[in-house]
């Protein structure tokens, strides 16, 4: 399937309703990023009613590489005994859109 | 022309305010937003937004139902162990004055119980020698630490039931004095309102494991988990107040996952994958009470260590990792819902 990008924040309630996901998959990565699929009319006035900002695939992945980038330096800085903790915690690993 | 009332024998009825509870079939139209409105049924299960927690959170617990729930504990970004308290009107988060006694994450919770009644047990409080025993109780505002500890202290195991009838089931420990080594145990407890006593161990020992929050003491089911480096289970395990029985497993094998529902019409959703390995999913699953079926629709946000709680019909997502403050309300087919009527 093709998708298209968009970049919105999720202000919670209202932001995906029932009604939109009965008509199309919305799909959330890192930084805001919304994948939609490419040819739904429905899917494209939900980006308008989220008032998000539509992205090319590349401008889409280097948003989330950012992001996973940054959770990455985190991880990377934490002590032996942090990466440790018992939180079940892995090193954030890099997300590629489809 | 064929009209409504000619094939119905009544007008649509006009009002100010759309009538519940809802009827399959009904239509009517609302004065004050101007709209014709029909009563449908869903065909499959559907994620839609809910209101964001005011703290990020993952391996929380959680009580009640999709509109009227609780998160407590957790860890909170960027590394805390959290005792914070919330509380879902069903639209938005109100962070409670006060929280739970020990911060914790990972510990059980009386999910089957209220926004007003619930219980915290388990879980790991981060000091020496980490997993806690320790239980508190929940009033409605204020956490309460009760004698009773569980007999085996231990993080990220399956729990259900209420404030006086609570299970908890499997789980996992950590120690200080072996970092990053996790051991598992088959241990089943009951608590009574006043103690924990041990029941029937389950088959496979795991952390990480979904329940069915609105099970029972006498009726509950777990699947899912951490079995061990690297193996991700999706073995399903049945229990009926005194022993477990294996039964069909899931179709997506996956630990860290968050479960809602009761031991014949469950629901399982997110957590982190077997293949590949330990990628954060949406993928949600329902139980029939006799197998599993994948539903189209996944969640929004794939991610793991969620707090879950309700129902297969009306269920909720809380928090976890990676995104930490969105909540998902889950809505199960077959039930009824108001859908605009439009000209396109």
């Amino acid at each position: 399937m093709a998708y298209k990008y968009c970049v919105a924040e999720n202000w919670g309630k209202g932001f995906i309703t029932h009604d939109d996901a009965s008509k199309f998959q919305v799909s959330g990565f890192p930084g805001n990023v919304w994948q939609i699929p490419a040819n739904s009319q429905d899917a494209n006035l939900w980006v308008n009613k989220v008032a998000g900002t539509f992205k090319t695939k590349a401008e889409a992945q280097t948003i989330v590489d950012a992001e996973v980038a940054t959770a990455q330096a985190a991880w990377d800085a934490l002590t032996d005994e942090q990466k440790q903790q018992p939180f079940n915690r892995q090193r954030p690993t890099a997300i590629v859109l489809e | 022309m064929t009209t409504y009332k000619g094939i119905n024998g009544f007008a649509v009825q006009s009002v100010a305010t759309d009538p519940s509870p809802l009827n399959e079939g009904q239509v009517w139209y609302n004065n004050a937003t101007y709209a014709f409105k029909v009563t449908t049924a869903t065909t499959v299960g559907t994620w839609a937004s809910g209101g964001n927690l005011n703290t990020a959170r993952r391996v929380m617990g959680a009580a009640g139902t999709q509109t009227s729930a609780l998160a407590f504990g957790g860890v909170t970004p960027p590394d805390a162990i959290s005792g914070a308290t919330e509380l879902y009107n069903g639209t938005s988060w109100t962070s409670n004055p006060t929280g739970l006694n020990t911060a914790r994450l990972g510990q059980g919770s009386a999910s089957a119980g209220t926004q007003t009644s619930t219980l915290s047990f388990g879980g790991n409080d981060g000091s020496p020698p980490g997993n806690t025993g320790a239980t508190e109780s929940w009033g409605g505002s204020t956490w309460t630490t009760v004698p009773a500890t569980l007999n085996t202290a231990r993080k990220q195991g399956g729990s259900c039931g209420t404030q006086t009838a609570a299970l908890f089931f499997t789980g996992g420990s950590w120690t200080p004095a072996e970092p990053g080594t996790t051991s598992l145990t088959t241990a089943t407890e009951k608590y009574n309102g006043t103690s924990w006593t041990t029941s029937g161990n389950m088959s496979t020992a795991r952390s990480g494991i979904g329940p069915a929050t609105a099970g029972s003491q006498t009726a509950a089911l777990g699947f899912g988990g951490y079995v061990s480096s690297p193996t991700r289970t999706a073995a399903t395990e049945s229990f009926n107040g005194t022993s477990w029985t294996t039964v069909n497993s899931m179709n997506t094998a996956r630990r860290n996952l968050a479960g809602a529902g009761t031991q014949t019409s469950a629901l399982a959703f997110g957590g982190l994958t077997q293949t590949p390995p330990d990628v954060n999913t949406g993928a949600t699953e329902l139980w029939n009470g006799t197998s599993w079926t994948t539903n189209p629709n996944s969640m929004a946000t794939a991610r793991s260590s969620i707090g879950g709680t309700g129902t297969q019909a009306a269920a909720l997502a809380i928090g976890g990792g990676p995104a930490g403050v969105s909540t998902e309300e889950f809505t199960g087919p077959g039930v009824a819902q108001t859908k605009t009527i439009t000209t396109s």
